[in-house]
């Protein structure tokens, strides 16, 4: 009885008779009429529409498949579900296999991550946070869009934290190993990037710059070859763990009450399939979601990649220097760029192109001033994805009828900044969120995204113990009044 | 317990709690009568709270007896149904309200 029931809505009519409607047609009609607008003002603008348009199809499939990729960690401890688990899974295994052709042919923009501790401790903060903040960074987004004022605040937190992360120099810059000072004095970098000076800078050049990140294929000497792109980037990385997952999910999980359910008491292996199909198809929206979202964030890669090509570029900053827009690139004249899915690091530009404006520069850490630059944020093309993921959330949000405001308590508000900020710590120390330190890693042979999701998930179960002591402590506190 | 509210209202404290005991006849679509014996307000809240307020609700009634979830949250509405399943409860409806929707399940055996 999965089927929703309507009461006392307003029915019939034609489908534009509807308000929702007609005002999700506007929003798209919005984003129609801003990218010709862009595109008349210079043609070379496709390559940052290709980040709104594909941002606008993940949005509107994330609010369509209510994809909660927080709670597909913390469900698992918090209630024993594997709905968002499991949908999770079917988006990796899909962008696998996308990925596997976008590499074949050439056109991968794909670049590992550093693999080191550094990604169990940040997953680890960053899985906490999740828990607090009701939504991992993507699914802020698309929450804040619904009305929701804690993921509002949640994406403040983020963006601030991370800007603040990156670049601030303090006490805490003497917490770091002497072995990482001495390591990123040694580096050959510009005096005015300080290396030295500031916590995550001393982190990343005496630290990160020291580790090593590889695909499965090039461990084996087989990055150029077919066969290792698939059977060792795409098979072994990322569709055998998925297979593996999805089977413990199913035993653990589902089994149990899915063979009580359909009255099965010695099944067979043909039963135990029917079941593992029963478990990904339970959300039919969610699994939609998840098939859409991973070919989609595989052909992303795929469009960016051939633009590059056309456009003969490695980065958009050189795009940026061609249209004579310099301000805010590195010192190399690059911006961040990934050309695919990626949250947390356009979110941080945003936080600290703000602080830029209110006088404190942060140009001089190795993330901003090095690395991905400070561009205004109308010309940021990853911007441009979390734009349009808020703009295509919007228009499904509002066609639905699911748009309505709600406020934080004080209580919400506290758990939405503190888990938002720990999520933006944890991101930048893990380099990523579970979308680029997970989701884009795992499915292009990088098997540091597992050791993302492996603490992500240890924090995300620190996170549900305190939550609930939390609840119940708050319970007793109130006595009576909530009967609990 | 449809919230019409004027904007003010929006912007007001309202603390999340479960809901007392009750004993209220509603008609569940597809499924005719049923009397709801707790009903949890899960307005404004964020996952996973409502999750865990109808996994203490449930505990406390009996099996047979039916309990209400009234949310506003549709990521958690979504996940429900596999909730119940866990559970071993039945997803009786998800009834779309006014700025709300209302979610019945029967505690199971």
């Amino acid at each position: 009885m999965n089927g929703v029931a309507t009461t006392g809505m307003a029915s019939g009519g034609s489908w534009l008779s509807r308000k929702g409607n007609l005002q999700a047609l506007g929003v798209f009609l919005f984003v129609v009429a801003g990218s010709l607008w862009a595109l008349a003002q210079d043609s070379r603008f496709v390559y940052m529409l290709v980040y709104v348009w594909f941002g606008l199809a993940y949005g509107m499939l994330l609010q369509y498949g209510r994809f909660c990729m927080a709670s597909a960690v913390r469900d698992l401890f918090a209630v024993k579900v594997p709905r968002m688990a499991v949908g999770m899974m079917i988006a990796v295994a899909l962008y696998a296999v996308v990925a596997a052709i976008v590499t074949l042919s050439g056109f991968s923009t794909f670049h590992p991550n550093a693999l080191g501790w550094h990604i169990v401790v940040g997953a680890a903060i960053f899985g906490f946070g999740i828990v607090f903040t009701g939504g991992c960074a993507s699914g802020s987004l698309y929450k804040a869009v619904e009305g929701n004022m804690n993921s509002m605040l949640v994406v403040l937190a983020i963006s601030f934290s991370q800007a603040i992360v990156v670049s601030a120099s303090g006490w805490w810059d003497a917490l770091v190993p002497q072995s990482w000072v001495d390591a990123a004095a040694a580096q050959d970098m510009p005096a005015e990037l300080s290396v030295t000076k500031g916590w995550f800078d001393i982190f990343t050049a005496g630290y990160i710059w020291g580790l090593k990140g590889t695909t499965t294929a090039e461990i084996f000497g087989m990055a150029e070859s077919a066969a290792g792109i698939v059977w060792l980037n795409t098979f072994l990385t990322a569709i055998l763990p998925v297979a593996v997952i999805l089977v413990a999910l199913y035993a653990f999980y589902y089994r149990k009450a899915y063979l009580r359910r359909s009255g099965k008491v010695a099944p067979t292996l043909r039963d135990e399939f029917a079941g593992i199909w029963a478990m990904c198809t339970a959300s039919k929206n969610t699994a939609l979601a998840g098939i859409g979202l991973g070919i989609l964030a595989g052909l992303h890669m795929y469009v960016t990649g051939a633009l590059r090509e056309h456009y003969g570029i490695f980065n958009f900053g050189e795009l940026l220097v061609a249209m004579g827009y310099t301000n805010g690139l590195s010192i190399q004249d690059t911006v961040f760029d990934p050309g695919y899915w990626y949250i947390t690091t356009q979110e941080a530009q945003w936080g600290g192109w703000i602080m830029q404006k209110l006088g404190i520069d942060s140009m001089d850490s190795i993330f901003f001033g090095l690395d991905n630059g400070l561009p205004n944020p109308l010309l940021n093309a990853p911007g441009f994805m979390s734009i349009g993921i808020i703009l295509g959330a919007s228009v499904m949000a509002l066609s639905r009828r699911e748009f309505k405001w709600k406020a934080p308590t004080w209580e919400t508000a506290f758990f939405a900044i503190v888990g938002g900020t720990l999520m933006g710590i944890g991101a930048r120390l893990a380099m990523g969120c579970n979308i680029g330190a997970f989701f884009a890693t795992v499915t292009n042979g990088d098997p540091s995204g597992w050791i993302f999701l492996f603490g992500m998930t240890l924090g995300a179960f620190v996170g549900v113990k305190v939550f609930t002591w939390w609840m119940d402590w708050s319970a007793a506190r109130k006595g009576g009044e909530c009967d609990l | 317990m449809v919230r019409t509210g004027s904007w003010f209202d929006l912007f007001q404290e309202r603390p999340v709690a479960a809901g007392n005991w009750m004993f209220r006849t509603v008609d569940v679509p597809g499924l005719g009568n049923a009397v709801v014996v707790r009903s949890v307000d899960c307005l404004g809240a964020m996952c996973p709270r409502p999750q865990l307020l109808t996994l203490k609700v449930l505990g406390e009634v009996d099996p047979g007896e039916v309990v209400e979830i009234v949310l506003d949250n549709p990521t958690a509405v979504e996940g429900f149904p596999a909730l119940a399943e866990t559970l071993g409860c039945a997803h009786l409806a998800t009834v779309r309200d006014f700025g709300c929707w209302r979610i019945y399940l029967r505690k199971g055996s």
